[in-house]
């Protein structure tokens, strides 16, 4: 049984939210991932108890986050865990690769993300670093409050991954700090469809592939995709929908 | 240019080669390649005519170098083109995968300058491993002329490829795996493999080689140079 949204699997958004400006940037977006992928955040080092869904995957492939929690056990006089003193995340991140045979071949460019009163204000607070990569890109994600799509916006990010990354299903966590209580409203765009995306039926293990390129969907369903030999992003917006566009979507 | 060394497919250097000592400083290489990786080489974008064999495996993959020769085919006017203009070589890599789909999981990081011959800044991040080389120097190499230590990410194709040469000889190397969890080969000459099991080898490098992926990443390094008569005497001999 899944959650789902309107007792459905997914929205397909394709009707109410026009994202040709968003694939015609697809260019400068490259260019954006291109230019700032020494800032992107690379791969999931902490991820919390219980969020991930590995059931279904091979045990020869190891999880980043899970060598990561192996390398807090090891003893400080360990020489895997000496050479791991003193790196930044990313660093971290590529030597668990390569010391412990980690898969993880995402990276993330978080361009806003949650700050305190993001609610309660139609002006994007929290822009983050990554954001100045992508400039025409932020004139779209504002745009979307001109549209009436969002009253407010919280956080936008990327999710990119390399030829042959597997995108381990998992159930999101509540991802507002400020409200965790508040069910998360987003639009999730992919620029094409080649890298098949679902949501999993747990009970069942049905899964509904999301068959379009705009989508909302309850994000504490389990949802993951499968590999493809080609590298891939995905873009998602968080923020509160307008009445007006939630009556639209759950007509 | 004839299939494999001394009437083998490639030359067994285990018994040669101190893989206790690499052994023990693998964490340190690890934390090389992670400090050193913003500044060593993302991807192929150009190869030689003929020397990457980019679906031998059976994938079907768009190469990053195939990616490369579309971008530079494309109209000047075109947004494609124009945002690609003024990358850096690795942002340039990245801006191919994304945009036009090239794979390429591999990064390279060369730890020779070529200018100079000696020890290059990205050495810098790997000092044990520059002490285990030059150990080799004294037992196995009169001369060496590159090392390259190549990272392949987790699920990534190893290229099948062959290894130019303008001389008549085999080039003198040693190419030395972390494991041998991931399947590496060489092609004869009827296009038969024969899977390399052990760690440290040499094979002639004019032949196809190759290997398969696997969930978990990889890295080789590969030491090139001229043996020492002594050396080469004991491997090409030895029954």
């Amino acid at each position: 049984m899944i959650k789902g949204i309107n007792n459905k699997p997914f929205i397909n958004l394709s009707t109410f939210v026009n994202i040709q400006t968003f694939i015609n940037l697809h260019p400068k977006i490259c260019r954006g991932i291109a230019k700032g992928w020494k800032n992107s955040s690379m791969g999931a080092l902490e991820v919390p108890e219980g969020f991930m869904n590995l059931k279904y995957y091979d045990n020869s492939i190891v999880p980043l986050f899970k060598q990561y929690n192996y390398l807090q056990t090891l003893n400080e006089n360990d020489s895997i865990k000496i050479n791991s003193n003193n790196l930044n995340d990313n660093e971290l991140s590529i030597y668990l690769k390569y010391c412990l045979g980690a898969h993880d071949l995402y990276s993330f460019h978080t361009l806003i993300d949650f700050t305190e009163g993001w609610r309660k204000t139609d002006k994007i607070i929290g822009i983050k670093q990554s954001a100045k990569y992508f400039p025409e890109l932020m004139q779209w994600i504002s745009s979307l409050i001109d549209q009436n799509i969002f009253r407010s916006i919280g956080r936008s990010m990327f999710f990119i991954q390399e030829a042959g990354g597997i995108s381990f299903e998992h159930s999101d966590p509540s991802i507002d700090p400020e409200y965790p209580e508040i069910p998360s409203e987003f639009i999730h765009i992919r620029p094409n469809l080649l890298r098949p995306f679902y949501i999993r039926d747990k009970q069942t293990d049905h899964k509904y592939y999301i068959d379009t390129q705009v989508a909302y969907w309850n994000d504490q369903d389990c949802h993951g995709g499968d590999p493809i030999m080609e590298p891939s992003y995905a873009f998602r917006i968080d923020g509160v929908f307008t009445e007006e566009f939630r009556k639209k979507i759950y007509e | 240019m004839s299939f494999g060394i001394g009437g083998k497919p490639y030359i067994n250097l285990d018994n040669y080669i101190d893989l206790y000592n690499l052994d023990n400083i693998h964490p340190e290489i690890c934390r090389g390649l992670a400090k050193a990786d913003p500044n060593a080489i993302k991807g192929s974008q150009e190869i030689k005519p003929n020397s990457i064999n980019p679906h031998g495996q059976g994938y079907e993959i768009k190469p990053l170098f195939e990616s490369h020769n579309e971008y530079q085919n494309l109209p000047t006017y075109s947004d494609i083109f124009k945002d690609g203009q003024d990358l850096d070589y690795n942002e340039l890599t990245y801006y191919l995968k994304y945009c036009l789909g090239g794979y390429d999981l591999h990064t390279v990081y060369k730890l020779i300058d070529e200018n100079t011959a000696n020890w290059s800044s990205l050495a810098d991040y790997f000092p044990e491993l520059c002490v285990w080389i030059e150990n080799l120097h004294r037992n196995i190499f009169s001369k060496i002329t590159d090392v390259t230590v190549i990272a392949l990410e987790s699920a990534g194709i190893p290229w099948e490829h062959k290894d130019p040469n303008s001389s008549n000889s085999v080039p003198e190397f040693i190419h030395v795996r972390q494991s041998t969890k991931r399947p590496f080969y060489i092609l004869d000459n009827e296009g038969n493999k024969t899977y390399i099991k052990s760690r440290v080898s040499w094979f002639n490098e004019t032949c196809w080689h190759g290997g398969y992926p696997i969930n978990s990443p990889t890295y080789n390094i590969r030491i090139d140079g001229s043996f020492t008569e002594c050396f080469k005497s004991q491997i090409l001999n030895y029954d």
